[in-house]
């Protein structure tokens, strides 16, 4: 029986994949090393202890790849425990208001710059056994998609231009 | 006139600031461009719980905490000053390996993070 909500969850992390155009199908050239992929499988529980949702996770297997060739630069910025404390203060004795929010499937959302080609996931296949996904966006377990993810932060931020 | 504040951690975000306005502005312009939760007053960040009061801000990591002794097995046990034997010397060649090392790395990590919180 479960076997079926697992086979559910990889369809809709596939959708949602599809929908933000993560991907090119095309034949994998020969001068190229795929990189591979596995879905990660998680049960998604309540506060209560019951399953909310079975989740699968497609990620990229990013340890295997190299530099220069797929990947270049991956610092990326990040808040400090100390910057929080002191704003918290700040908040506080300023009266500020205080919001939380999060980002949905963070690392979806960057461009890459390189080109990174991703073996298809065992148990899904097109019907030319030489195909590979060519990745437009970041995925999961990349090198860079913290990185590429706060670049689209930054820009779009800079976007809204607040004079 | 005033000021936006944007704590960025990954895709955690907390928003404050002087400005109400702005701040309420940069709110929707995030929401039409990614997809985003809102999650209303900050209550949990880092392992930080933030609790409201009317003349400031407590800060907690009573979750944190119970979810560390929690790992270290410890619940339901009760507390001493001074848990460990004092002026023990610990050498390389002596003593017993942890079969599972993973679990102490753990508690290590995780109480080096609760102390610079």
């Amino acid at each position: 029986m479960e076997h079926e909500c697992w086979r559910k969850a990889i369809e809709t992390e596939l959708l949602a994949l599809e929908e933000n155009q993560t991907w090119d199908i095309v034949p994998c050239p020969s001068s190229v090393n795929p990189l591979g992929s596995k879905f990660v499988f998680s049960i998604k529980r309540r506060s209560d202890g019951s399953i909310d949702r079975y989740k699968a996770r497609l990620v990229a297997l990013g340890n295997r790849q190299e530099y220069g060739l797929d990947y270049d630069e991956t610092f990326a910025p990040i808040a400090k425990m100390t910057t929080v404390r002191t704003i918290l203060a700040l908040v506080a004795s300023q009266s500020w208001p205080l919001y939380q929010m999060d980002v949905k499937n963070v690392f979806l959302y960057g461009d890459l710059k390189e080109d990174v080609y991703l073996k298809l996931p065992s148990g899904m296949s097109t019907s030319l056994s030489n195909d590979v996904f060519k990745l437009k966006r970041s995925l999961y377990g990349l090198k860079q998609a913290l990185r590429v993810w706060f670049d689209k932060f930054r820009s779009t931020l800079q976007g809204f231009s607040f004079t | 006139m005033g000021i936006v504040v944007l704590l960025v951690y990954v895709d955690d975000i907390v928003v404050t600031g002087s400005d109400l306005e702005a701040i309420s502005t940069i709110q929707t312009m995030l929401h039409s461009t990614f997809h985003m939760k809102d999650l209303g007053q900050l209550t949990y960040f880092l392992g930080l719980e933030v609790h409201h009061q009317p003349h400031g801000l407590f800060l907690y990591q009573h979750k944190y905490s119970q979810e560390l002794v929690q790992l270290a097995g410890l619940t339901n046990t009760t507390s001493v000053d001074t848990p460990m034997e004092l002026n023990v010397k610990y050498r390389r060649d002596e003593g017993e390996l942890l079969d599972e090392p993973t679990t102490y790395q753990k508690l290590v990590g995780n109480l080096i993070y609760l102390t610079i919180t």
